[in-house]
C-alpha cells in the first residue's frame, strides 16, 4: 500500500484545528465519507474498529475522513473549553474537506455512539448526505451522561467502599455552573448544556438518505430506543434499515475487541449501495 | 493555526520494521536552550493520546518548556499500519527505537528521555536498553518485566475483579440484568480468568531484558496509583530490584489511584510530578549514559532470574513503592527515598543522590 493511501492532516475549525487522516481510494472516489467518533474514553476503545472500517470504505472505493473533535484526541484545545456546538462546527470542516479532496462525491457520513448523536443533529440543519451508518448511536445524552454518573459511583463504590458523592449532588453541581469529574475529562457546565442541546427533537428531520441503524448487544434484538428513532428518521423521509447484532460494545471494553462481523454486516450494505467508478485508463 | 512564538503539533509518519507508523509531533517554539526528546510509549491496549489524553497534556506541557515530543501509534494500534493481533511487545519495542531516530532526525536532538504507562513501561525500558541516547525514563504503572511479574500478581487480579462483580452483585440493576439477558457473561469470566499470558519465548526475552537492566546507569522515575491491584507487586519489585543494582530510581505512589489515574486529581500530580523531574533533570544535565549491555531484541543473553539478580520484594512488608509519608485521606504519598541509596530524598530542585561509582555519567 502507499503511503500515500492514508494521509495525516490536520483541518482548520473555528479558533482552532481537528488532528485528522485520509483514507485515499485507489482510484476515484464512490463517495466521501467522514466519520464521527465517540466521546470521552468510549473515543479509545472504538478507535481501532474505526481505522479498520475506513480502511474498507477506501478499498471498497469510498474516500474517507477520520477526525478528533476539538478538545478531544490529538486536536487542539482543551475538552474543558469545548462545547457540542463547537464539535457540530467541526463535522461540517470535516465533512467540506472530504468534499472537496474527493471531488464532490456524495457524502457518507459515519457515527458510533454520541458521535452519531452529533451526525443527527448536524444532519438536521445540513442536508447533505446520501448515505449514513449508526452505530448503537446514543438517543438522549441526558440519559447518557445520568448513566455515566452512576458508572462514576459505582466505580468509586468499589474502589473505596462508598461513593463520594451522589448522581443528584453531580448533577446539581453541573447545574450551578460547575464542573464534574467523569473519570479524568473534566465536563464542564457549558459542555453538560451543549450535549443536552444535542437530543433529536420531534421537529429535527435529519437528512441522512439510505440509513444503516445497528444496534449491538448480547440479545439479537433492536432496542425500544433505537426502534423509535429508526422511525423518526422514516418519517423524516430517509430509508432505513435496522439491524440488531450479537456482539460486545466494543466501545467500553478494555482490550481489544474482534468486530469483524460488524464490519463486515457494514460492508455488505455499502457494498449494495456504492458502484465503483471504473479507474481511468492508465498513461 | 498556530504561531511562530509557540510550540507546534504536526502528524508525521515513519517506517519501523517495514509497516508504517503515525505519530504526533510536538515541536517548541525556536530559540530555546536544547532539552532532551521526549517519546511516549502507550500501553498494550492504548493509543498515542493516553488514557483520558494523559500524553497529549504532558507532551503539550513539555513542548512548552522546550522539549520536543513525539507520540506514536504503535504498529497494529490506534491509527498506525498493522495488524492489531499481531502486535508484540518486540514490536514495541523496535517501533519505540525508530520513533527515537526519527525525533533525532526531525528535531537534531541528541538526548533522549521515554515516558511509559502500563506495558509501555515495558517498552521504555527495553528500548532504553539497546540505545545509548536514551538516559531517563518516567514509567506510570510500569508492568513487571520478565520473572518480576509473579503468579501472585495474576491472582491478586481476579481476587480485585471478583470482589467487584461481587459488590454488583448487591445491586437491584445487576439481578435485572441477569435475568434479562443482559450480562455480558464472556465479558466477566475475560475480566475474572483472563490474565496477561507470555509464551516461553516472550518470557525468556523479558528475563534477557532483566539481565540488561542491571547494568542500566540512566534515571527512573516511576509513579504507581495506591489503589491499583499491580501496584503492590511490580513497584515493590521494581524498588527492590533497583536498589539491588545502585539504578538511581525514584519511586511515587499516588494514594487513593487506581491504574489509569481516571481523574483529573490524580492526572495533574501525575503530570505535575513527571514534568517538574524532566525539567529540573534538564535544568542540570547529567550525560547520556553508554548503551547497557547486549540487545536483547536479538535473543540469546538470558540467565535464570536469580542468576540475573532479580531480587523479590517480600510481600507483607509494607508492599507497594513505599509506605512513608502515608497521610490523610485524598493525600498523596511521596516515596520519599530513592531506590538507589535508601536516603531521604532533597528537597525540589535539588540534585538527588544517587549510588557513587555506578553511574557511568556525571551529574552536570
Amino acid at each position: 500500500m502507499s503511503p500515500a493511501a492514508e494521509e495525516p492532516i490536520q483541518i482548520a475549525s473555528g479558533d482552532g484545528w481537528l488532528s485528522a487522516c485520509y483514507y485515499r481510494p485507489a482510484g476515484p472516489a464512490a463517495a466521501a465519507c467522514v466519520i464521527c467518533d465517540p466521546l470521552f474514553e468510549e473515543r479509545k476503545s472504538a478507535q481501532r474498529p474505526l481505522v479498520e472500517l475506513a480502511r474498507r470504505l477506501r478499498d471498497a472505493g469510498v474516500g474517507t475522513v477520520r477526525f478528533d473533535y476539538r478538545g478531544c484526541g490529538d486536536s487542539s484545545g482543551d475538552l474543558e473549553a469545548a462545547t457540542a456546538h463547537d464539535w457540530l462546527a467541526d463535522i461540517a470542516a470535516a465533512a467540506g474537506l472530504a468534499r472537496q479532496a474527493f471531488n464532490a462525491a456524495p457524502l457518507t457520513l459515519v457515527g458510533v455512539r454520541l458521535g452519531a448523536t452529533l451526525l443527527l443533529k448536524w444532519a438536521a440543519r445540513h442536508p447533505e448526505a446520501a448515505l449514513a451508518i449508526l452505530w448503537e448511536p446514543v438517543v438522549s445524552p441526558g440519559e447518557y451522561l445520568r448513566h455515566e454518573l452512576r458508572r462514576k459511583l459505582m466505580k468509586e463504590m468499589l474502589t473505596f467502599g462508598g461513593s463520594r458523592s451522589s448522581r443528584d449532588a453531580l448533577m446539581e453541581e453541573l447545574e450551578r455552573g460547575g464542573e464534574v469529574d467523569f473519570d479524568g475529562y473534566g465536563v464542564t457546565a457549558a459542555l453538560y448544556r451543549s450535549l443536552l442541546e444535542i437530543e433529536l427533537r420531534p421537529d429535527d428531520r435529519p437528512r441522512l438518505g439510505d440509513t444503516l441503524l445497528i444496534h449491538l448487544s448480547p440479545v439479537e434484538r433492536v432496542a425500544d430506543s433505537l426502534s423509535g428513532l429508526g422511525r423518526h428518521l422514516e418519517s423524516a423521509g430517509n430509508t432505513v434499515t435496522l439491524r440488531a447484532l450479537r456482539h460486545q460494545p466494543f466501545w467500553n471494553q478494555i482490550g481489544y475487541t474482534d468486530c469483524t462481523a460488524l464490519l463486515d454486516e457494514t460492508m455488505a450494505w455499502v457494498g449494495t449501495r456504492i458502484q465503483v467508478p471504473p479507474s481511468p485508463p492508465a498513461t | 493555526m498556530t504561531t511562530a512564538a509557540t510550540p507546534t503539533e504536526s502528524p508525521v509518519s515513519f517506517d519501523s520494521e517495514g509497516g508504517r507508523v503515525h505519530a504526533i509531533l510536538h515541536r517548541p517554539a525556536p530559540g530555546g536552550a536544547e532539552r532532551p526528546g521526549v517519546v511516549f510509549c502507550h500501553g498494550w491496549s492504548g493509543d498515542r493520546q493516553g488514557p483520558h489524553r494523559m500524553f497529549v497534556k504532558t507532551a503539550r506541557r513539555l513542548a512548552a518548556q522546550g522539549f520536543p515530543c513525539l507520540r506514536l501509534d504503535f504498529r497494529g494500534r490506534g491509527s498506525s499500519e498493522g495488524e492489531t493481533a499481531q502486535a508484540t511487545i518486540q514490536g514495541m519495542i523496535a517501533d519505540t527505537r525508530s520513533a527515537v531516530a526519527e525525533l533525532g532526525r526531525l528535531c537534531g536532538v541528541r538526548t533522549f528521555c521515554l515516558v511509559g504507562i502500563c506495558s509501555g513501561g515495558k517498552v521504555a525500558i527495553g528500548a532504553a536498553l539497546g540505545e545509548g541516547r536514551v538516559g531517563r525514563l518516567v514509567l506510570w504503572s510500569a508492568e513487571a518485566l520478565g520473572d518480576l511479574r509473579e503468579d501472585a500478581t495474576n491472582r491478586r487480579k481476579s481476587l480485585h475483579m471478583l470482589k467487584s462483580y461481587l459488590r454488583k452483585l448487591a445491586r437491584p440493576e445487576t439481578w435485572r440484568k441477569l435475568i434479562t439477558g443482559r450480562v455480558n457473561v464472556k465479558g466477566v469470566r475475560k475480566a475474572v480468568l483472563q490474565h496477561e499470558t507470555r509464551s516461553p519465548a516472550e518470557a525468556a526475552q523479558e528475563n534477557a531484558m532483566l539481565v540488561a537492566f542491571r547494568r542500566w546507569r540512566g534515571e527512573i522515575l516511576f509513579i504507581y496509583g495506591g489503589n491499583d491491584p499491580d501496584t503492590r507487586l511490580a513497584g515493590a519489585n521494581y524498588q527492590a530490584f533497583c536498589r539491588a543494582r545502585g539504578i538511581p530510581g525514584e519511586f511515587h505512589e499516588i494514594a487513593e489511584a487506581n491504574h489509569s489515574f481516571y481523574s483529573l486529581a490524580w492526572e495533574r500530580e501525575v503530570i505535575e510530578r513527571s514534568v517538574g523531574w524532566l525539567v529540573r533533570r534538564a535544568v542540570q544535565p547529567r550525560r547520556c549514559p553508554a548503551p547497557c549491555g547486549p540487545d536483547f531484541t536479538e535473543g540469546g543473553d538470558t540467565l535464570s532470574p536469580a542468576a540475573a539478580g532479580v531480587p523479590r520484594a517480600r510481600r507483607g512488608h509494607g508492599g507497594g513503592p513505599t509506605s512513608s509519608g502515608a497521610g490523610e485521606p485524598g493525600a498523596t504519598r511521596s516515596a520519599g527515598r530513592a531506590a538507589g541509596t535508601g536516603q531521604r530524598r532533597p528537597p525540589a530542585g535539588d540534585h538527588r543522590a544517587s549510588a557513587p561509582g555506578r553511574r557511568c555519567g556525571t551529574p552536570g
